[in-house]
């Protein structure tokens, strides 16, 4: 009767096993996991049959992983491997199947150190067992995907080439199903990598043309005020000589020559500035020479702020070093000056007595300039921030100037520096390399 | 000879300086020129002129300070001032000043003529026109 009974049972979980793989072909993958848990329990009730129910608890966490019911394929594969284990020891591979299988979960759940120790202990299984060359390939392209998620891209690709070369050495086809799931995430991968490049090219390109705009918007508030002085005197001589004309006090014999010679150099002053903005704005960047530092500072100070700092009474107090040569680039140097000559401006604007000084110097191998103002400073709680980007504590501009400051002088090989500068503001302390004369 | 009216300018770039002189001494000006707020004042606390022309962005001394000065001195002579770009708030102060400033002139958007007429109203204590209109009561009159 007893006998009988066990029969009985067994040929039940026999019958549950063939409705989970019924209802597996009908894409009822809870059904499914169901079905082998009522397997499981029939098997449980004779201990011959523990091998079974430890396939069965296998199957319904897989059955469950597939209906993405993670916490129950994480519970009953668990169970799985722990009787696995037991029963068939750590070298079996079936035992690596279940560890595969729970690595998967803890994926998928993003639990990714547990996933990588089960999948790693599978994997050192299945290279143990000379009749499972594919499954080493899945356990090394589960590794792959694994480190694909967290984001290390080459590593990724190491355990897909790992893996493709070791089919290749244990004559698996191309066609294997394993072979061929990992030759598709490599190919995935590489799409991947050629995609996020281009994507990072185009942050670049992007975050280059903002800097130039700044740069070039900067430059051109300053230059109106100097296309201005040669527009009017223009103005003046051509609308004199024309009234002169109608007066009849106008000699041409005398007088032509020089109105035209006049309004000729002014022209020439005009084009003198259009050819210094056309050169800022596409000078090149990526070449390095030597570069006299108190040239550059004088020559942009005279093109573009010396009316502004006359218009507003701005004192600007220079201490130039002899000859502070440096390793740069001259278009490179005159946007950071810009950028911080415009800062200081800014700075002291609201101060009774306004002063900006401009202090280059040069030591052993290194050579700079230092930009000060009389202005509020730094505060401490925006020291931290400084240098990044969109973060402004002005009402004008974008918050990139610092931020560009910075990458253009790491660009040049050198750096950039704040302190609190004897003046009473903010100082802003550049280094380079130095260069030869 | 013909009345000349006395024209100081005070400006610190030559080429303008040069142009306005040039016009208004073809006509009935004679011109003085200043190229710092400084010499410009000295010049009108010495001599007598009808009207000043002034730039006001100018350095160390600004076309501001010279005007503050002429309007604390009392020294008697109209004020035109001239200003560049972006110098619109101390032409503004200057226009406050309780009316002694009479003209204001943007660099680079007036032409000769204009600059001209204008300054010349101001150096006419009546202007011509007046004058002529207080003539023609007379003959009325008679």
């Amino acid at each position: 009767m007893k006998a009988d009974n066990l029969h009985k049972k067994v040929r039940l979980a026999n019958k549950a096993i063939e409705k989970a793989e019924n209802r597996r072909d009908k894409g009822l993958f809870e059904g499914e996991a169901l079905a082998y848990l009522e397997a499981a329990a029939l098997y449980s009730e004779n201990k011959g049959f523990s091998e079974k129910v430890a396939s069965c608890f296998n199957n319904a966490g897989i059955s469950y992983y597939d209906a993405k019911k993670y916490e129950q394929a994480r519970k009953y594969l668990e169970r799985a491997v722990k009787m696995r284990l037991e029963i068939l020891g750590d070298k079996h591979p079936d035992t690596a199947n279940s560890l595969c299988s729970l690595g998967a979960v803890y994926r998928a759940i993003g639990d990714f150190d547990k996933s990588e120790r089960h999948d790693t202990q599978a994997l050192q299984i299945r290279l143990a067992n000379p009749n499972s060359p594919s499954e080493v390939v899945d356990s090394l392209n589960n590794l792959g995907i694994l480190y694909l998620e967290r984001g290390h891209v080459n590593i990724a690709d190491q355990f897909y080439q790992t893996a493709i070369d070791f089919a290749k050495t244990h004559d698996l086809k191309n066609e294997n199903p394993s072979v061929e799931a990992v030759l598709t995430n490599q190919d995935m991968l590489l799409q991947e990598v050629t995609r996020l490049k281009k994507e990072k090219l185009e942050t670049q390109a992007a975050l280059y043309q903002s800097k130039k705009l700044e740069y070039l918007g900067q430059m051109a508030t300053l230059m109106a005020h100097n296309i201005n002085q040669p527009i009017s005197v223009l103005r003046m001589a051509a609308s004199g000589a024309l009234s002169d004309i109608n007066d009849k006090l106008f000699d041409p014999e005398t007088e032509l020559k020089p109105l035209l010679e006049k309004m000729l150099a002014q022209t020439e002053r005009l084009s003198d500035m259009m050819g210094n903005f056309r050169q800022f704005a596409r000078g090149d960047r990526t070449v390095l020479a030597a570069v006299n530092l108190n040239s550059v500072i004088d020559a942009i100070y005279q093109l573009l702020f010396v009316a502004q700092f006359q218009l507003e009474n701005i004192e600007l107090q220079k201490q130039f070093s002899a000859s502070p040569i440096a390793h740069a680039n001259d278009w490179a140097l005159q946007e950071m000056l810009i950028s911080l000559l415009s800062n200081a401006r800014a700075a002291v604007k609201d101060k009774p007595q306004k002063q900006v000084a401009i202090i280059t110097w040069q030591e052993a191998g290194q050579v700079g300039f230092c930009i000060e103002d009389n202005g509020d400073g730094v505060t401490p709680e925006n020291l931290p921030n400084l240098f990044t980007p969109f973060l402004s504590s002005k009402e004008e501009g974008m918050g990139l100037g610092l931020y560009f400051c910075r990458q253009i002088a790491h660009d040049l090989g050198g750096s950039i520096d704040y302190y609190p500068a004897p003046l009473g503001g903010a100082g802003f302390k550049i280094s380079l390399p130095a260069g030869e004369e | 000879m013909a009345h000349k009216y006395n024209l100081l300018v005070i400006d610190d770039e030559q080429p303008i300086m040069d142009e306005i002189k040039s016009y208004f001494e073809k006509r009935d000006f004679a011109v003085t020129t200043a190229l710092s707020g400084e010499e410009g004042l000295e010049l009108l606390r010495k001599q007598d002129f009808d009207v000043a022309l002034i730039d006001l962005c100018m350095q160390p001394m600004s076309g501001l300070e010279v005007v503050e000065k002429i309007n604390a001195e009392l020294i008697p002579v109209s004020i035109a001032i001239i200003t560049g770009h972006g110098s619109e708030d101390s032409a503004i102060a200057a226009l406050n000043m309780g009316g002694i400033v009479h003209a204001w002139f943007k660099k680079g958007s007036f032409g000769m003529d204009t600059l001209y007429q204008r300054v010349k109203k101001l150096a006419q204590v009546i202007p011509e026109d007046k004058l002529d209109d207080f003539f023609s009561l007379f003959e009325t009159a008679a």
